[in-house]
Formats: C-alpha cells, structure tokens, sequence
C-alpha cells in the first residue's frame, strides 16, 4: 500500500513538472513570436498606432532654420576661420513649447557628488551638467558633427594645428553659489562674477594636479596632448598642443570651465594654500552642490530623495535655447519596478522602460498602463554589447574559431526571446547611428553547420569520442571547454548564457557561464584572467581606436584592451584615424576597420539596445539626443502650459 | 544580579571587537575597491599618483590586519621592479604584473632605505632610474587626517608636508641619462643622510607597526576618536549620512514592531484559550500563510491594490513624505503626511513579526494555563477572565516580552526589500548601496550600529528574565 503511495505520488509530481514545462515553453513560443511580428512592425519608431492629433506631430517653424543668441555671436559667425557653426533647429524641432511647469524624471541612483572633476566618475554627473553647465561649445544633440556656439562665440585653429583661440562671450555670469549669501558665514559669496578665461585654465590646472582624486584622475589620458592654457585677456584664450590629434578639438570644445572664485576657497572664504588645494578639491564643502552657466541653476539635493533644479533667467543662449521649464525635479528611484508606477500616478512625466517590465506590461497593451494618455516610443542607445575573447589563449587565436563561436550564437533568436525585442543585432564596434558603422557589413549568420565546419578546419575535433572537440596545442591535448564570465544581476544574461551553453554543446564546445558581480569581473579582465566575457561599450561619436584596438594597449594591464586584439592593420587605422580629420576619410578608415574586425571577430558583436520610453502626452515628442538618448532632458518639453 | 550585569558588559567589548575584525576583515577582502573601479577601468591608472593618494587617505595603501612590510628586503623590492617594469627579459601575467605596481605603490614609506640602497649600488642604470623615480613617490610623506584633534595644527602639519614633497618631486630622470642620474643620486644621498633615522626602524617600531600600522587598526584609531570616517565614494561624513537616514528606519521599524506586539499578543492569548477549537485552527492557518509571504511579495500586492488604482488609489505610491510643495506646515498635517505614506510598508513588515510573535504568545500562555496555580485561581471561584488575564497572561507573556531585545538591531538597519519596494531611503538601502559600491567605512558603519544593538538587545533579554522571572537566578 505505502509502495503504491508512493508510485503515485512520484508519477504525480513527474507530470506536474511536465505540464509546467509544456506551459512554459509555449509561452516562450508564443513571447518570441509576438516580439517577432513587433519588429516587422517596426518598433523602431512610433509603437502602436500614432493618433496624436495634437500640434506636437507637425514640426515647427523653426525647423531647420539658424539662431543666434547676440550680434556678437553673429558677427564671428561670419568669420570664415572660425570653426564652431551657428545653430540650426532639427527637422522635428516641436511646434509649441509651453515654458513652464516642471519637468519630473527619475534616475535609479544618487550620484557620488556634483563636483564635475573631483566627484567619483559617474554617467549620471554628466547628465546634471547638461542642465547646469555649459562649455566653450555646444556639441548638437541632434547632429553631433557641429559644435555650436556656447560660451565661446569663436574659436580658431592654427595652420599647424597645434594652437586653438577662443573668443569668450562677453558678460556671461556665473550662476548664484546654493547657499544663503544672508548669512554672514556665506558674505564673501555674495558678489556677481563673469566667466572668464581663467576659469577655463583653473579647470586644466585641476585636471593636471594629481591631488585632485575623482573624474579628473580619468580625464588626464585626454589631455596628455595638451602643452598649455595661454590666457591673452578676460575673454581670450589659446591653447597649445604638443602634437595635432583629432580628439584634440572635441576635447578643447567640450571643456567647461571651473570658477576658481569658489573651488580654491574653504566654506568661510579662507583660500587654499599652492600645496594642497589639490587635495582639498577632493572633499571640497561645495561638492554637494552644482553650479554652472547652464539653462538650469542647482537648488537643492536631498540624497535618496531627489534634486532639483530651476530656470537660469540669465542663460546666455536664452533667445535660441532658453529652458523647456521653470524647473527639473529628478527622483532617485532605486528600485525599477517602481518607476512605471510612479509614472501613472503622475509623479513623473516620462520614464524609461526595463526589457522585462516592456514584455510583460507594456507591448502590445495600449492603453499603456491602462492610462489613454501615454504615449510610447522606443530608441536604440548608442552602446552595444559584446562577447569578448581572450587572444591571449591558444584556445582562440585562430581567427575561425572566433568566428565559429559568432555562429554558433543566435543572436536575433536572443534579442527576439530573451530581450523582448529591443534591440539590433550588430556586426561592427560603433554605433550604428554613426557614420563609422558600415551598414553594408552583415553580421555573420547563425549557422551551427558552418561552424562546426569551421571548427573542423581549425583543427578541433572529437578524437576521443567524448562529444567535446579537442586539439593537440603544444603536444598537449586541449579540450574545448571554457568560462564566460557574465554580469550576475541580470537574469536575461542567466537565460542567454544557457542558449548559448546549449548551441555550443551542439558542436562540441563545452562553455560554463561564471555570473559575477561588477567589481569582480572588473577585476578578472583586468587582469587578463578570463576565457571569454560579456561587455558592453560607449563608443562615443568622436572614434578613437587607440583605447580598444592598439596593440600597445593589450600590454597595459588594466588597460581597455582586455581581449589582447593583435593586428598591424588595426594598428596603423588606429594610428591613422588619430592624425585624420578630413570626414570622409575618417570614414573610410572606419569601415576598413570594421571590415577587419568583421573578419577577425576578436569580439562577437551581440546587439545595440533599444531603449522604450513612455511619457504623457502633455508633453512633446521627445527629441532624442543621438549621444545621450534619454538623459537629456533639455531637449524635453510640454505641448501646453502646465499647472 | 548586579554582578551579572557588569560581567556581561564588559565581555560585551571584547565581543564587539572580534565582531569588528571579522566583519572589517571580510569587506576588505572582497574583489574591488571603493571609487576604484572607475580608475581600474579607464586604463590603468591604478598606480597614477591620484589613485595612490587616494588610498592613502582612506588608508587602502595598508595591510588589512598584520604589517610586515618592514621586513622587506632590497631583492624583493627590485624583484617587484624587475616585474612591473618587464626588465631582464621577464615576461609575467598581467595579475603579477598589477600585483608588483600595486605593491610599489601602497608600500610607500618601507621602500624608502632599500629604494635608496639600489639608487647608489645597483648596476643596472634603468633600474638606478625606476628607484629614483620611485622615491620622489615613496619618500612623500602622506597628509594627516584634518578630522581627528585640532583641524587648524592638522592643517598646518598638511602645508608642511605638502611643502616637503613638493621639494623632491623632479629628482628622477629619463631612461639613459647618466648625468642626471649621478646629479639625482647625490641629492638623495643628502637627503637620505639626513632623514635616515626615519627610515631604519628599531625593533619597538617593527613591532609597532606589525600591529599597528593597518587598516583595522587605523579603523579602530578613529573608532576611539568617535569617527565613523568618510565615505571614500561621496567624501560626506558617514555619520551625516547615517543620521539622515535614520529618521525614516527608526519610525517604520518602531511602529511596526509596536504594532505587531499590540496585536500579537491578544491574538496568541485568543488562541492559546480556545486551543484546538475551530477558530485557533483558522488563525493558525491564516497567520502560517502571512508568515510564508516574502515580504516583496506583500509589499507589492499591498501597492498594487491600494495604490496603483488597481482598484484603488488610497495610499502614495511610495516615499516617506509628500513633496516639500504639498507638505502640510502644521506638525499635526506632517505626521498625517508620514502616516499616509508608511501605512503600506507598516502594514508589510508587521505582517511578519505578526506572525511569530502570536505564535511565542500563544505557547506561552498555553505553558502556563496548565499549571497548577492556574487551576488552583480557578479552584479558589475567581472568574475565567480574571483567571486568564491576571494570573496566565502575566506569566506567560515573559518569554515574548525578552524576545523585545531581538528587535532592537533592526530599529536601526531597517529591512532592505521594505525600503527597496517602497522607495524609502533608509538605513536597509543605504547599506546595499554601500556594499556595491565597497564604500566599507559606511558598510562598517551600519553594522557596528546593529552589532552593538544586538549585544545591547541580548543583555537586556537575558537581565529581564531575570527581573520577572524570580526562579531565575543569574547570579
């Protein structure tokens, strides 16, 4: 009788497990086929059917017409030597913009600090600066080729390339210290000051001393070219390089200055002293607070909570880009599943989207969050990701492997299954926004047989009838068994890597996913101590191979060459691309780059992610920046005036 | 009893100290470094001066528990440069490679007499050139911490220091040039006459520094001092931080607990006097199936229910207090603020402790009705709620009321998942993020608050038995 018990209990729970199993799989079935007819749709504009009768889908007056901010910035306009271009709208500048109101968005997590050069490096500080600062130009979001005219109205170049003038705006003031200049303590605050171009020098004399800890310490490789800040007048400055590198000049035009007149003094107006102001910078009594010359003025940070920030009523691109709002209230929101809610309650006017939330709440669910009031649009971010491997191993120097290893992944089926359809599977190292991509290279298909084959002509086979390849690498006989070390708090990643674990098993490699925690596999690429690891990248939108590709860079340890990528036709690209300025050269090199990599595929390229954004539709379609989709809020804005 | 208390609070100390090693000892030893990652990443510059100050001011240049750098010798110190370097043909992985820079950097002071030693004596010209260029680095004496004694002398000592590292910054040359190597030795062989005395430790100063010269110990240095430090990430006092932070774990764990002892105990008295009846099943039932819901789960069901309109919309959906615009002005409004925005998350953790505390209730007063002094009160014609009341529940709510001790510690650590899911920004999130982040002084920070409080909690159990219990004698 207890035998038969327990029989039945045992056949019981064995076809519970397959009625889970059946349910599950058909509903990954079901779930892969949906993301796939979403895709054909085209997900990659406007979701669902765009009934938006209001003004914000006909484009603007303004678009594609130019702006200048003051008669000044005109007239230096007209000087053909100078290399920054006036302001021209995009195509989709909106039509209305209400001014008013107060924008509410959310970010996961408190920045260190707001100290742009002493605080921890942090993707999330550069963000605040869109709002608070300004630079000697003003890279366009929307055509990131041009450089507008910002706090400089003119800058030109030497014959040499080595010496860059900068022609200050006249009259810019600094925005007001967040301190209550009513207290005797903050008196000394009280004064007005002009940006000048000593602030400009301050800012390269704190990046250059090694005192100052945080984002400066990162910085520095950038300005090993630079020789010296020559200060002419208030309003003039020249810079002088030690060799004419391309990045030279973003580096000049994306320098924000520092007010000396803040950073080398203590909280009572006490000055630093020459040996240890460096040091000071570090734990400064201002870190906490931001101050800029931006559109926006820092008002307060509660850490956990939120920052805010108001209308700079003296910003000097006021007339052609004035702020979209009285103000910006930006929520620290750690936990994600809390944002959507927090967006239909109204706490916030846009948010983004987590791959998972969008399968399972928002596709193919309008009314989104059962609010008729939200509208979604989805945008390709402008990293991508990666399966990087390590040439520093026999195991994958040969170039067919690698690209046996690219085949044997189903990228599409990975994208399409696993992230909900948000993305695009890429072959190249850039974005493929950018010129440099070169759209006509196809990522190589997935195709188990063709690797196998290659594999075969590698050299790896089966002698041992064990099911997994072997090879005889140094009169030692190898078998094909390696680690991909993963990101561990992702779940997405857990499932890829045991598709990926299974395809590879098809043909004979045995692959164990190790998921780790971000410092520690830090520490493994650092110290070249992996087979194989998934990473993602900003390639940013001025290219420098140097970083990544050069095989100098795989000698330094720690260095970003993780992979130890070898080739002298890499080597001189990435030589040439640094001394190349004209565009269409740049480019060519760039897909004669690309071409390589495609070929060598020291990297599988995996995919670019597709960020979905939902936002009410008070608000105007969001321009999205081509640099920083959804962390630039300035190009945000209402359709009609809010309360 | 009065003996008791003192013993165990002084075995109190020794206890918190070996809770503090291990507890410093582990979140040291973890991969990664606090505000280093980003350096590790872009580049290699981990060995740059910026990165070498900065674990010097946070004191990650030191061995974690025991020092015995001073005990290096001149071949190890070249060994490490031979490897760093890539000189005589070496060729090691990058880990050595990152281990002998690093090494170099974060030993500072005790390479000084061998670093030297090889700037006058090696043979090697490009290793005469590294060891001079090493000690413009390693003679450099590090600031002193301006929180600790009087900030302005503090202040002073750092100009000074300042001054005398700058002094010797440009005695190093580049590779091959023999000139400036024999000018640079000469100075550093003057100034070596000089400072020698520094650099040659005596047997007290080997001994000192094996103990002494650490992390833990610089830790516990600024531990006597009252000062938690800084956080190595945000550069803000931890203190500060943990003070802020407080405010929003003490009121939701307090009342919570409040609450669940308020309606646990009638509850467990309910059942403990109709044990075994229909209704003590159904509450046993109820709260078992309360008690197994992971809090995550609670929460969120609680949000979507009563704050996602879903269907209704009573309560925020998360926070701890209306916009600073929208928050009342009188203190009665700004309770009623908090109290609307925590109903959610009480209602969650309460549901928790709810359950084990009517539990510890009900048995205790089950203990107790069957006791024979139970009968005799009944014997004697007093009323069954004067029975039960008066004679049962005082006595069998003892062992639930030293269970209060428990408590304590979470008063101030607050509950992780709770304050994730609820977005309040309290001590449970703060210590993950610290933990991510390697911020250790912060992490330390956070549980030498709750170890203390738990030691306390254990104490003040063990002594309340003792108080209402008279058959127990500590002593």
């Amino acid at each position: 009788m207890k035998r038969l018990m327990q029989s039945g209990f045992a056949v019981g729970l064995l076809l519970l497990l397959v009625v889970i199993g059946v349910i599950n799989t058909a509903q990954l079935h079901n779930l892969e086929s949906r993301v796939g007819a979403i895709e054909k749709n085209g997900v990659a504009t406007k979701a669902g059917p765009a009934v938006k009768a209001t003004a914000t889908s006909t484009a603007s007056a303004l678009a594609g017409t130019t702006c200048y901010s003051s008669a000044e910035e005109e007239t230096a306009s007209q000087d053909a030597a100078n290399i920054l271009d006036p302001l021209v709208y995009p195509s989709n500048w909106p039509a209305e913009i209400a001014r008013a109101g107060t924008l509410k968005r959310q970010v996961a997590s408190d920045p260190p600090g707001l100290n742009l050069l002493a605080s921890n490096n942090a993707a999330d500080l550069s963000e605040f600066y869109r709002y608070i600062g300004s630079k000697v130009a003003l890279q366009s979001p929307w055509d990131p080729d041009h450089w507008y005219a910002d706090l400089a109205t003119k800058v030109t170049k030497s014959e040499d390339g080595l010496t860059y003038d900068i022609y200050l705006r006249s009259g810019v003031p600094w925005q007001a210290p967040a301190v209550d200049t009513k207290d005797p303590r903050y008196a000394w605050l009280a004064q007005p000051h002009e940006v000048v171009a000593d602030d400009f020098l301050f800012t390269l004399q704190i990046i250059q001393n090694p005192q100052v800890v945080g984002r400066a310490a990162n910085l520095r490789t950038y300005f090993e070219s630079w020789k010296a800040i020559e200060v002419v007048d208030d309003h003039h400055f020249r810079v002088h390089f030690t060799e004419n590198l391309y990045i030279n000049q973003s580096v000049l035009l994306d320098l924000h200055p520092t007010p000396r007149w803040l950073y080398l003094y203590d909280e009572d107006g006490q000055k630093f002293d020459d040996a240890t102001w460096g040091e000071k910078q570090n734990s400064h009594w201002y870190n906490q607070k931001g101050i800029g010359t931006g559109p926006f003025r820092f008002v307060s940070w509660e850490p956990g909570v939120k920052m805010t920030f108001e209308r700079n009523p003296s910003y000097h691109l006021n007339k052609c880009l004035p702020a979209n709002f009285d103000g910006i209230e930006i929520s620290m929101l750690k936990d994600q599943a809390a944002w959507l809610r927090y967006l239909a309650s109204g706490k916030l006017d846009y948010t983004q989207v987590q791959p998972a939330q969008f399968v399972a709440e928002i596709k193919d669910k309008k009314p989104y969050l059962g609010e008729e009031d939200l509208e979604l649009l989805v945008h390709q971010e402008a990293s991508y990701f990666y399966f990087g491997w390590n040439q520093a191993r026999p195991m994958f120097q040969d170039k067919r492997v690698r690209r046996a290893l690219t085949q044997a992944l189903d990228r599409q089926g990975l994208v399409d299954g696993v992230f909900g359809g948000l993305g695009t599977v890429t072959s190249g190292p850039f974005d493929q926004g950018n010129p440099c991509y070169d759209p006509s290279i196809a990522p190589w298909p997935y195709d188990l047989d063709a690797a196998a084959t290659l594999l075969d002509e590698a050299g790896w086979t089966d002698t041992d009838g064990n099911g997994i390849r072997d090879k005889v690498i140094d009169g030692k006989k190898v078998q094909f068994e390696f680690t991909l070390v993963t990101y561990g708090g992702s779940t997405e990643y857990e499932n890829l890597a045991s598709v990926y674990g299974q395809a590879l098993q098809r043909i004979g490699i045995k692959m164990t996913p190790q998921p780790l925690e971000w410092a520690a596999q830090l520490k493994k690429t650092a110290e070249r101590d992996f087979d194989a690891y998934s990473g993602a990248w900003v390639p940013g939108w001025e290219i420098d191979l140097f970083q990544l590709w050069h095989s100098s860079e795989a000698d330094k340890p720690q260095s970003s060459n993780y992979v130890s990528f070898r080739n002298p036709d890499g080597d001189r690209i990435a030589e040439a691309l640094r001394r190349e300025f004209d565009p269409a050269a740049r480019t060519a090199l760039c897909h004669e780059f690309h071409a390589l990599v495609h070929e060598e595929q020291p990297y599988t390229f995996f995919y670019q992610r597709k960020r979905p954004m939902l936002y009410w539709d008070r608000m105007n379609e969001p321009v999205i920046s081509k640099m920083n989709p959804h962390r630039d809020a300035r190009l945000m804005s209402f359709s009609s005036a809010q309360e | 009893m009065l003996q008791y208390a003192v013993k165990r609070t002084l075995w109190m100390f020794p206890t918190f100290f070996l809770i503090t090693m291990v507890v410093f000892t582990l979140i040291n030893l973890a991969p990664g470094n606090p505000g280093g990652a980003e350096a590790e990443q872009q580049g290699g510059t981990t060995t740059s001066d910026a990165v070498r100050l900065f674990k010097q001011q946070f004191d990650l240049d030191k061995p974690i528990l025991l020092n015995t750098r001073w005990a290096l010798t001149r071949g190890d110190v070249r060994e490490r440069i031979v490897v760093a370097h890539r000189l005589e043909g070496r060729a090691p992985t990058p880990a050595q490679l990152i281990a002998a820079k690093d090494a170099l950097a974060d030993d500072g002071n005790y390479l000084v007499q061998h670093l030297v030693g090889l700037l006058a004596e090696d043979p090697a010209p490009e290793i005469r050139a590294l060891a001079a260029d090493y000690l413009t680095r390693s003679a450099s004496l590090p600031f002193v911490s301006e929180r600790i004694g009087d900030p302005t002398a503090a202040r002073d000592e750092n100009r000074t220091r300042g001054a005398y590292n700058e002094a010797f910054k440009g005695w190093r040359c580049a590779d091959g040039d023999a000139a400036c190597l024999s000018d640079v030795t000469g100075k550093w062989q003057a100034w070596w006459e000089k400072e020698r005395p520094r650099y040659e430790y005596t047997a007290g100063e080997k001994a000192w520094a094996f103990l002494f010269d650490t992390r833990f110990a610089n830790y516990w240095w600024k531990l006597l001092h009252l000062d938690l430090g800084v956080s190595p990430n945000t550069r803000i006092p931890v203190l500060d931080t943990l003070l802020s932070k407080m405010k929003y774990s003490v009121s939701l764990s307090l009342t919570a607990v409040v609450l669940a002892y308020l309606i646990a105990v009638p509850l467990g008295v309910y059942s403990a006097v109709r044990s075994g009846s229909r209704s003590d099943t159904v509450l046993t039932i109820g709260l078992f199936v309360l008690y197994s819901l992971p809090t995550f789960f609670t929460g969120t069901v609680l949000l979507k229910l009563f704050a996602d309109g879903d269907p209704l919309t009573w309560f925020p959906v998360g926070g701890f207090q209306s916009d600073a615009k929208e928050l009342p002005v009188t203190t009665l409004g700004y309770l009623a603020d908090v109290t609307w925005h925590v109903t959610l998350p009480i209602l969650t953790s309460t549901s928790v402790a709810l359950a084990a505390l009517s539990r510890y209730a009900r048995s205790g007063v089950i203990d107790v009705i069957r006791a024979d002094y139970i009968r005799t009160a009944r014997a004697k014609g007093l009323e069954e709620p004067i029975v039960i009341v008066k004679h049962a529940v005082r006595n069998g709510m003892i062992p639930i009321l030293t269970l209060l001790g428990g408590f304590l510690p979470v008063l101030v650590s607050g509950s992780v998942v709770i304050e994730v899911v609820f977005t309040i920004p309290g001590m449970g999130s703060y210590l993950v993020d610290s933990i991510n982040g390697r911020d250790y002084n912060a992490v330390m920070a956070v549980l030498l608050a709750s170890a203390i409080l738990t030691l306390v909690g254990i104490l003040i159990s063990d002594l309340s038995y003792a108080l209402v219990d008279p058959r127990i004698n500590l002593d």
